[in-house]
C-alpha cells in the first residue's frame, strides 16, 4: 500500500490544493477566506507547497495593492492524483 | 486526519469553490436578463400603444449596462478564476456584442435580416453552451428549446411588434432563469 504524501496529508495544505485543483488560479485573499486560515499560517503553507513544486505563486500589484496569485503545477496535479488514489486504497481495506 | 476525513475535506473544498464560481457567473446574467426583459416590455408597450417607432431606441439603454457591469465586476468578483466560468463569461460577452452589432447594422439599414429571429437564435446557442459547460441540463434544455421552438415561432407564427414581447419572455427563460439557477448553486457534493 502506498504511503500518504505527508506534504498533502495536512488539513490546510490539502484544503489549499483542493481549491487550486478546481480553479485555474486563486489569490491569497480567496484562499484565506475559503480555508478560514490565518494569513501567517496560510503564507507558511503556501511556501511549503511552492518549495515542493506543487504550486506556483505570482506576486503583482493591482493598482497600489499587492496581490499574490497561486496555481497548481503539473507536478502538483500528479501528486494530488496519487494522494487521492492512495486514500482510496486505504479506504478499500 | 483520517483517510475518510481527507476525502471529505477534498470534496468540500472543491464543491465550495465551484459553488462560489458559479454564483459569481450567475449574477451578471440575472442583471442583464432583468434589464433586457424590462426594456423589451417597455419597447413593446410603447410601439404597440403609441405606434411610434422611436420607442425602439430604448434598446440603446442596454449600452449603459456595459460600464455598470464592469464597475460591479470590479467590486464583486471573487479572486479566483477557472476555465469553465471564464469561458461562460466570454460566451455571453460575445452574444451581447453581437446583438449590439446587429442592432447597429439594422438601424443603419445595412441589413434586412429579421433581427429578433437572429438574436433569439444566438441567445439559444449561448444558453445551450452555458448549460453544457456548467453541466446544468435544465439550462441546456432551455437553450435547445429556444432554437427548436421559439425561433420558428418567432419566424413564422408571431409577427410584428409582438415578437418583442416574445423576446422579453425568452430573455427571462434564457438569461434570467439560468442566472438564478447559477446564483442558487446548491452544494451538490463532488464525489471524489
Amino acid at each position: 500500500m502506498r504511503e500518504l504524501n505527508p506534504l498533502l496529508h495536512s488539513e490546510l495544505r490539502l484544503a489549499i490544493v483542493s481549491i487550486l485543483i478546481g480553479a485555474d488560479e486563486a489569490d491569497f485573499v480567496y484562499l484565506r477566506e475559503a480555508t478560514g486560515a490565518t494569513a501567517g499560517n496560510l503564507s507558511v503553507q503556501l511556501d511549503k507547497l511552492a518549495q515542493a513544486g506543487y504550486i506556483e505563486t505570482r506576486k503583482e500589484f493591482v493598482g497600489k495593492k499587492p496581490r499574490t496569485s497561486c496555481r497548481m503545477t503539473d507536478a502538483g496535479r500528479r501528486a494530488f492524483a496519487d494522494y487521492v488514489d492512495a486514500l482510496k486504497e486505504y479506504l478499500r481495506l | 486526519m483520517t483517510e475518510k476525513e481527507s476525502l471529505e475535506l477534498i470534496s468540500q473544498m472543491i464543491t465550495k469553490s465551484r459553488v462560489r464560481l458559479e454564483r459569481q457567473a450567475g449574477w451578471p446574467l440575472v442583471l442583464w436578463g432583468v434589464a433586457a426583459a424590462l426594456i423589451g416590455i417597455a419597447v413593446w408597450a410603447g410601439v404597440k400603444f403609441t405606434g411610434n417607432a422611436a420607442w425602439y431606441n430604448l434598446w440603446f439603454l442596454l449600452l449603459i449596462g456595459f460600464p455598470i457591469h464592469w464597475i460591479w465586476a470590479k467590486r464583486h468578483t471573487e479572486n479566483v478564476r477557472d476555465y469553465v466560468t471564464e469561458t461562460v463569461g466570454w460566451v455571453w460577452f460575445v452574444f451581447g456584442a453581437s446583438c449590439m452589432v446587429f442592432a447597429a447594422l439594422y438601424a443603419l439599414g445595412v441589413t434586412s435580416l429579421p433581427i429578433n429571429v437572429c438574436i433569439t437564435l444566438l441567445l439559444g446557442f449561448a444558453t445551450t453552451v452555458t448549460g453544457m459547460m456548467l453541466k446544468r441540463w435544465l439550462v441546456m434544455v432551455l437553450g435547445v428549446l429556444t432554437i427548436c421552438l421559439f425561433v420558428p415561432l418567432m419566424a413564422v407564427v408571431v409577427s410584428g411588434v409582438d415578437t418583442i414581447l416574445l423576446s422579453a419572455g425568452i430573455v427571462v427563460l434564457d438569461i434570467m432563469l439560468p442566472g438564478i439557477i447559477m446564483c442558487r448553486a446548491d452544494r451538490r457534493e463532488v464525489r471524489i
